[in-house]
């Protein structure tokens, strides 16, 4: 029995029955229940409509039999009217929801990486070569200390708290215990400590049998305020306030109960199987005064002793709201542009709200640095960053490290394919099914992030070396290595930056 | 240190190994009476049927004596133990001294006293001489008749029907193989052997046999009926051959030779191993078991043989069985799980008693069935796993989590 | 000896581990051929037992007493007295079965391939560096090592 339905399988399955083994890799790893088989006539076959495109199956079947196809386009083409958008009234004629998604916006907007390009030295300025010489990209974050005073012997300001060295300006974005399976989870904590550089745990709290990464962890504190107590802030090397994500600024979070198992319940102190509700604002924070009153009792409840970072998605006004945070006592801003990515979100939200990072970095460095108090605040980028040379450029535009999430998960085997709100993950990354969890091992999984950051950290040495400067700190905010490609005038200036072909 | 070992059949190999495990060094010695290196002794209707050549008869390579420096004394025979003096005595009038010595005799064929039987109008089915002298015999066409229908008496008949001879198979029981099958696994095995043209006297055996003068047997049953036969193989059972251990002090026989745990027969570094051991099944898996044990202690080491529980698999013209403890319980002292296909002649039967496995039968589907019968070994309490146990599923993560977390890991 | 540790925390049930057992007792060593014309297909000598959401690959243990060469009739069941590993001789085996009833973990198959009986079981890919099921398994669910001494 079948009910009439406008929808359409997006994409097909194609098996190549002269490879295909029938070792039913396919069926057992489909987190979508794509593939099926028959017992009874010993054959296999595939409910298109109920692929994803994860690409598990491709990957997984031993005999190289499988290949996913986009289905054609289901109707005739439009300029205007893409097959997307009528899928996606179809789903709702019929559904009456709020369209959902993961991951990050997708959409063709313009990227302004892709429109910058880096510097490099010729003849008048050697380059350095990083496997000869010593090249620095250990970045540090949290509050700078003011200019050594000259005049009178300053008190040490007990307000000041430390800051935290990395090993490479890339870090692991806040991605929640709940949104990714304990195994994701773990393996970016573990990457994190063996290379030395941080992991941010989200907004689900931290699992006490990974109490042990606490030194490479940024704990996160939310408008849900899960899994936030006392022994939660002191064992993160820094904490950080989450006002908003570049996936979906100005809006809460909502896990399903379904994703609540009696672990999570635990790590996020709330009863197992209701649903996690994140309000869409801090309902103590209406002002940047109050933004401050909270980084002070947080700083309090832990001496001084951590770093407190204030992530904000990239909006329109981000400038002026960074100073704001700047003000309120923040060591760390952390801001999220508009291709970061979610384990769910409205679609309407994701692909519309909010600003490109480029411009975002560009434009809080500037304001920054004009209102004197860049020193004061380690500015960290976030949302898209898909390989070194966008990390390079984001620095060279102004910040001072950055967070990987999609490029992480990527790395722990993600294909994209948007499904995270589902929790149906084929690849145990965005579920809790205990059956699909474990086939992230976290020790290949950390292996798989160490060697990420390493090769990226290999490739910045290499640019770094190429524009001829041997430490990340000469990159940073140092625009005259970047030119922009077929940008305008406005452009150009909100970045900071030349056109290619113009001299200094 | 001089060992010796009497017989040289699985458990004669095994203690060869067990010692060897132990000692490298001092030497070995075997005293076969019969005049093969070992061979796998149930092989024997595997190489009459023509399946098994004689170079694959052999249960260990030839090298395998050498390899482990034994003396073998083939076509020898023990006739006298005389433990004060610690030597054995051969059949050539020599005498071989021992540090340790293993009884390793086995058995022979049970001959039951039937008027008119003599050595040259029938055949027993035990040893490689046995088949030898029946192959030039059976013939296709011929026709045998094979008195009991127990492991012995099913395999000759397969063997000999596999060689186009056609078979009457005479069984004192009411029911073929009465030691392992019960009434419903027996009706089985029954029509099955029936639909391939065996015939079948059950309740009845052999009262006389009678030589015509064209070479033919005329064999009467107690029932009344004559059978006309050009062979007769007796397969009746087997006695432990113990006739060296009789009137010596201290060796206690009870048919078999009594031993202790460490498989010591009572006299001072002599042990036993295998079908001529008393109340052990004389069954191979046991006698290689024992074998391995008596050698090593032999060689001074201190293991204990504990008890397995009978077991044996056996096909029989394609009809895979297997029979594990007491397999043929059907009273209501009894907790039963049964599952029977007859079309595909497919019957599982597990024996529950307080809790624990005791017992267990099946015909063409024996997956697993070690485990099954590693429970009735083990004794263990069964009751949080009782409904898996027929289940297709049937496994390690049956069990509880500790359990197959420690199978995994060992 | 070295053997083979099967970690069930990450058996995602893949059953690679079967398929790669398969490919390298194959004649060919080629996957298509292996199972599209020698027909190898449920000849795997490790096998995924199921149970959701736990899976684990099973396989001989290579025991020390090993029962199944004790009960081996033929001798064709023997445990190499060097390596450790437990490995039947197939030339020589006849297909009794005893072999399957005596393993106490249920780990020996009895197949009949080409009309033939053939207990199916690891032989620890003797021919090879590595057991294949070990190399092969995408999560390393399975390992390859030393543990030392049995209690």
């Amino acid at each position: 029995m079948s009910t009439f339905s406008l929808k359409t399988s997006e994409f097909s399955v194609i098996r190549d029955e002269n490879k295909c083994i029938k070792c039913l890799a396919c069926v057992r790893q489909c987190g979508f229940d794509c593939h099926q088989y028959d017992e009874e006539n010993d054959s296999l076959y595939t409910i298109d409509a109920n692929c994803v495109n994860c690409q598990r199956c491709v990957y997984i079947c031993p005999a190289d039999a499988l290949k996913i196809y986009e289905n054609p386009k289901p109707m005739r083409s439009n300029n205007y009217w893409s097959a997307n958008d009528l899928k996606n009234i179809y789903k709702q004629a019929e559904t009456g929801g709020v369209l959902l998604t993961g991951m990050g916006n997708d959409k063709a907007f313009p990227g302004y990486f892709d429109r910058l390009v880096l510097n490099a030295s010729q003849v008048t300025n050697p380059s350095i070569d990083p496997l000869r010489e010593p090249m620095e990209i250990r970045t540090y974050l949290g509050r700078r200390t003011e200019p050594i005073a000259l005049q009178k012997q300053k008190e040490k300001d007990k307000t000041q708290t430390p800051i935290v060295p990395i090993e490479t300006p890339i870090m692991f974005a806040g991605i929640s215990y709940g949104a990714i399976s304990h195994q994701a989870f773990e393996a970016l904590a573990r990457a994190a400590k063996e290379f030395g550089t941080m992991f941010n745990t989200g907004e689900g709290g931290l699992p006490k049998d990974l109490y042990q990464y606490g030194d490479n962890a940024i704990v996160q504190v939310a408008s849900g305020r899960f899994g936030v107590h006392s022994d939660y802030l002191n064992v993160g090397r820094i904490i950080e306030i989450k006002i908003g994500q570049g996936a979906k600024p100005g809006i809460g979070g909502h896990l399903p109960g379904e994703k609540i198992t009696e672990e999570i319940s635990t790590t996020r102190m709330i009863p197992e199987g209701t649903d996690a509700l994140s309000p869409a604002p801090h309902h103590d924070i209406y002002s940047i005064e109050d933004l401050r009153q909270l980084i002070f009792t947080l700083k309090e409840a832990t001496r001084y002793e951590k770093p407190i970072s204030v992530k904000i998605s990239a909006v329109h006004n981000v400038a002026a709201i960074a100073s704001g945070i700047a003000r309120a006592g923040a060591d760390i801003i952390a801001v999220d542009g508009f291709r970061g990515g979610t384990g769910a979100a409205p679609l309407m939200i994701r692909d519309h709200v909010g600003i490109p990072i480029e411009l975002a970095i560009a434009a809080i460095d500037q304001r920054l640095r004009d209102e004197g108090i860049r020193n004061s605040v380690t500015l960290v980028a976030a949302g898209g960053f898909r390989c070194s040379a966008d990390v390079v450029k984001a620095i060279a535009l102004g910040a001072d490290a950055v967070y990987i999430g999609t490029a992480a998960l990527i790395a722990l085997g993600c294909h994209l394919c948007q499904k995270c709100y589902t929790g149906k993950c084929s690849w145990g990354i965005a579920t809790q099914d205990p059956y699909k969890t474990r086939r992230l091992n976290p020790e290949l999984g950390a292996e798989r992030l160490y060697n990420l950051l390493r090769g990226w950290s290999h490739e910045i040495k290499e640019m770094l070396g190429g524009m001829g400067i041997n430490s990340i700190e000469s990159l940073k905010g140092n625009r005259l290595h970047l030119r922009g490609v077929g940008l305008n005038e406005v452009e150009l200036n909100l970045l900071g930056v030349k056109h290619a072909g113009e001299a200094i | 240190m001089n060992y010796v070992i009497i017989g040289n059949s699985v458990a004669a190999v095994h203690a060869v190994m067990g010692i060897r495990e132990y000692d490298q060094d001092n030497p070995i010695t075997i005293i076969s009476a019969e005049n093969y290196y070992a061979y796998g002794r149930p092989l024997i209707s595997y190489w009459l049927e023509g399946r098994v050549k004689n170079k694959n008869i052999l249960y260990r390579p030839e090298e395998f004596y050498k390899e482990n420096k034994v003396q073998l004394l083939l076509g020898r025979r023990a006739v006298s133990i005389n433990p004060d003096s610690k030597q054995v005595e051969l059949d050539d009038g020599n005498f071989l001294s021992y540090d340790r010595l293993l009884i390793a005799t086995g058995g022979r064929p049970f001959i039951p006293e039937i008027k008119g039987l003599n050595p040259k109008n029938h055949f027993t089915f035990m040893n490689y001489d046995d088949v030898r002298k029946l192959e030039p015999v059976a013939a296709p066409g011929k026709e045998a008749v094979v008195i009991g229908a127990g492991p012995t008496g099913l395999k000759a008949m397969e063997s000999l029907v596999k060689r186009g001879v056609r078979v009457t198979l005479v069984e004192l029981a009411d029911r073929v193989w009465s030691q392992a099958l019960d009434a419903e696994a027996a009706s089985m095995v029954t029509s099955f052997l029936q639909q391939r043209g065996v015939n079948l006297y059950l309740n009845d055996t052999v009262q006389s046999i009678e030589q015509k003068k064209n070479d033919r047997l005329d064999i009467k049953l107690n029932s009344g009926c004559e059978l006309q036969s050009d062979l007769l193989v007796l397969a009746i059972g087997v006695r432990p051959n113990v006739e060296l251990l009789k009137s010596i002090p201290g060796v206690n026989i009870n048919r078999g030779v009594v031993v202790g745990p460490d498989l010591n027969i009572g006299l001072p570094d002599v042990y036993a191993a295998g079908d001529v051991v008393a109340d052990s099944p004389p069954l191979f898996p046991h006698a290689a078991v024992q074998g391995r044990i008596a050698g090593r202690n032999m060689a001074g080491n201190n293991d204990n043989y504990k008890p397995i529980p009978p077991y044996n698999a056996l096909g029989i013209l394609g009809l895979n069985i297997v029979s594990m403890g007491n397999s043929i319980a059907s009273d209501e002292n009894y907790e039963l799980l049964v599952e029977t296909e007859r079309e595909a002649l497919i019957y599982r039967k597990l024996v529950i008693k307080e809790n624990r496995l005791v017992g267990g039968l099946m015909i063409n589907k024996i997956d697993r069935a070690g485990i099954y019968h590693k429970l009735i070994e083990e004794g263990a309490d069964i009751t949080s796993i009782k409904d898996e146990l027929l289940n297709p599923n049937f496994g390690l993560l049956s069990f509880p989590e500790p359990v197959w977390q420690r199978q995994l890991a060992h | 000896m070295k053997k083979v540790y099967a970690r069930p925390a990450y058996c995602m049930n893949c059953h690679l581990c079967e398929v790669n057992c398969i490919v390298a007792h194959s004649k060919s060593r080629n996957l298509l051929k292996a199972f599209k014309k020698e027909k190898l297909r449920g000849t795997a000598r490790v096998f995924v037992e199921e149970r959701k959401p736990i899976s684990i690959a099973v396989q001989c243990r290579h025991c020390n007493d090993p029962r199944c060469v004790a009960g081996c009739i033929s001798g064709a069941m023997v445990k190499d007295t060097e390596t450790g590993i437990v490995y039947c001789q197939e030339e020589k085996c006849v297909g009794c079965w005893t072999c399957v009833v005596s393993c106490p973990y249920g780990v020996i198959r009895p197949i009949e391939i080409d009309g033939r009986k053939l207990p199916l079981k690891c032989d620890l890919c003797k021919e090879y560096e590595e057991p294949a099921c070990v190399v092969g398994c995408p999560n390393k669910a399975l390992v390859f090592e030393e543990r030392g001494a049995e209690v």
